[in-house]
């Protein structure tokens, strides 16, 4: 069997749409690339890290100095004139450490549809999975679709609609709740090592239609090196109506952009049909080549009643437990090396997230004190 | 009323001045020199008569290539005065240190310009550009390799680095 390179496994992280679908499709059953895809992911976490070590932005200030101090080096032929001193830098005073499992944060952010924020970071812990663990399950689609998986989906038909939402930075809470029509989310604590104004960003209402083509399902399939079972009569054709958004995020950042918090509200994602039942649908996609049957079945399980979103969970990394936050049940989810934590519940319909480089008890003392 | 050339300057330097100083600061991990490399590469290109159209990607190549110059030099002076004091942790004198960042960040530091120091020249300019944001397509350009041939390098360079960050942790 041919593996997939490990140069593609570190492409799939920042450009997975660029990544062939056979080698999406080989990843989603593979288990020893899936362990490359995670040696490979560990590797850039933490060399992303160090790197951040170094990074300050530049304000406005010293770059108009700058400009200055070039004009006069032009001048002088970059020799005689001695350039103006430069400004003093402002000295850092520590904080948090920067986010190693970001992935989490980003987890949860996807799932409540406000995906694109946090980083790249993220994207394709799904993008891997796309095929094999998000078949189609009404939720599912419509998160994965505001993620801008649709690399993956457009393997399986023609996808319309905007391919990833468009995150536009907001001055503040009360724009974004005026662009929005929801409540701005507005802690009442925050933890230490989190300070300062959050940016505020937005996506409008999404809305993405997918018609299902058995004939690039075929093709798609068979470029894995498998067979496409029959579908069921009535599917090739038939389109599904994903829509999900708006929603607002709050992110608190240290500086060199470090994310050391990140709160989200969303309005539910939906998903309609056009007069298959979703069921069916769901159970075809379970079946195709690729997928795990037992994971087939604990999506079923979940979301059989069709209201309920599933949480995707990366075995051996990450546990989850259950809370809750008011009336609400929550679910919480860590890094198993305690870096990282985020809770997810739904209140009033939208769909609510925190999360960052924090401990259990402090992202739930975030999300109790949310207004 | 400035030139073509100049407004073309002038609008170049404000749009990507913050992007060099920040591709020279991961490779230097020190502001100010990172600044003076911004200085000197802004300076080249305006003799160069590179076009405005181009100065993206020609920018972050220099500024990438100027600073592990530094890196790969300074190494080597270091490596010199070590042998000449026989004392092999010998590293340069940096007068203002802030004590809280020396420990969250000093260290970390060093073993990235380390790392940088010994790569290959096309790993440590693929891993500072793709870590600085540059897009595969970008990295190929600068680099003249295959946006697929991008992926291999970064990932080797990540593997090395991280070694070079974790070996180093476990001796201390």
């Amino acid at each position: 069997m041919r593996h997939v390179d490990e140069g593609v496994l570190r492409r799939l992280l920042d450009e997975p749409e660029a990544v062939d679908m056979s080698d999406h499709m080989h990843l989603a059953g593979c288990d020893r690339c899936a362990a490359s895809a995670v040696a490979v992911r560990g590797d850039r976490d933490v060399v992303a890290a160090a790197f951040s070590l170094g990074d300050d932005a530049v304000n406005p200030a010293e770059r108009s100095h700058a400009w200055a101090r070039l004009q006069t080096a032009q001048a002088g032929n970059g020799a005689a004139t001695a350039p103006p001193p430069r400004p003093r830098r402002r000295r850092s005073t520590g904080g948090r450490r920067p986010v190693v499992g970001a992935a989490l944060v980003a987890g949860l952010l996807v799932v409540s549809g406000a995906a694109v924020a946090a980083a790249q970071d993220w994207l394709p812990i799904f993008q891997t999975r796309a095929v094999a663990a998000l078949p189609l399950s009404a939720q599912d689609v419509a998160a994965l679709n505001q993620a801008g998986q649709l690399a993956a989906l457009s393997g399986y038909g023609d996808v319309s609609g905007p391919t990833s939402p468009q995150l536009v930075d907001v001055a503040d809470a009360a724009t974004a709740e005026r662009r929005t029509g929801l409540t701005a989310p507005r802690p009442d604590i925050l933890p230490p090592g989190v300070e300062g104004t959050p940016r505020y960003q937005v996506f409008d209402r999404q809305t993405v239609v997918f018609t299902f083509s058995a004939a690039k399902a075929a093709k798609t399939v068979a470029a894995g090196g498998a067979t496409l079972p029959p579908p069921p009569p009535g599917l090739d054709g038939s389109t599904l109506r994903l829509q999900g958004g708006p929603g607002i995020l709050a992110t608190w950042t240290q500086r060199g952009g470090i994310p050391t918090l990140a709160v989200a509200r969303v309005s539910a994602p939906t998903v309609a049909g056009d007069g298959l039942a979703l069921p069916v649908v769901q159970d075809y996609f379970s079946a195709l080549p690729g997928i795990p049957p037992a994971l087939a079945a604990r999506l079923r399980d979940v979301t059989a009643n069709g209201t309920t979103l599933p949480i995707p969970v990366r075995d051996g990394r990450e546990t989850t437990s259950s809370a809750s936050v008011g009336d609400a049940p929550a679910t919480v989810v860590e890094t198993d090396d305690r870096a990282t934590a985020g809770v997810i519940w739904i209140a009033r319909g939208t769909i609510q997230a925190v999360a960052g480089p924090l401990s259990r008890d402090e992202v739930l003392a975030v999300a109790r004190g949310l207004h | 009323m400035p030139s073509g050339r100049a407004a073309d300057l002038e609008r170049v330097f404000h749009a990507e001045y913050a992007r060099v100083v920040a591709i020279a600061r991961r490779v230097l991990g020190d502001a100010s020199t990172a600044e003076d490399i911004a200085q000197e590469v802004f300076l080249a290109f305006a003799r160069s008569g590179v076009p405005a159209a181009a100065a993206r990607g020609w920018l972050a190549a220099a500024s990438v290539h100027t600073a592990l110059n530094v890196v790969r030099t300074e190494r080597r002076r270091v490596e010199r005065e070590a042998r000449r004091h026989r004392d092999p942790a010998l590293t340069p004198a940096v007068a203002d240190r802030d004590p809280v960042e020396e420990v969250l960040r000093g260290q970390d530091r060093e073993r990235v310009r380390a790392a940088l120091a010994t790569l290959p020249r096309a790993q440590a300019v693929a891993l500072v550009l793709r870590h600085s944001g540059a897009s595969y397509i970008e990295i190929a350009d600068a680099l003249g390799v295959s946006a697929t041939g991008v992926g291999t390098l970064l990932r080797r360079a990540e593997a090395a680095v991280r070694k070079e960050l974790t070996g180093d942790a476990a001796r201390r």
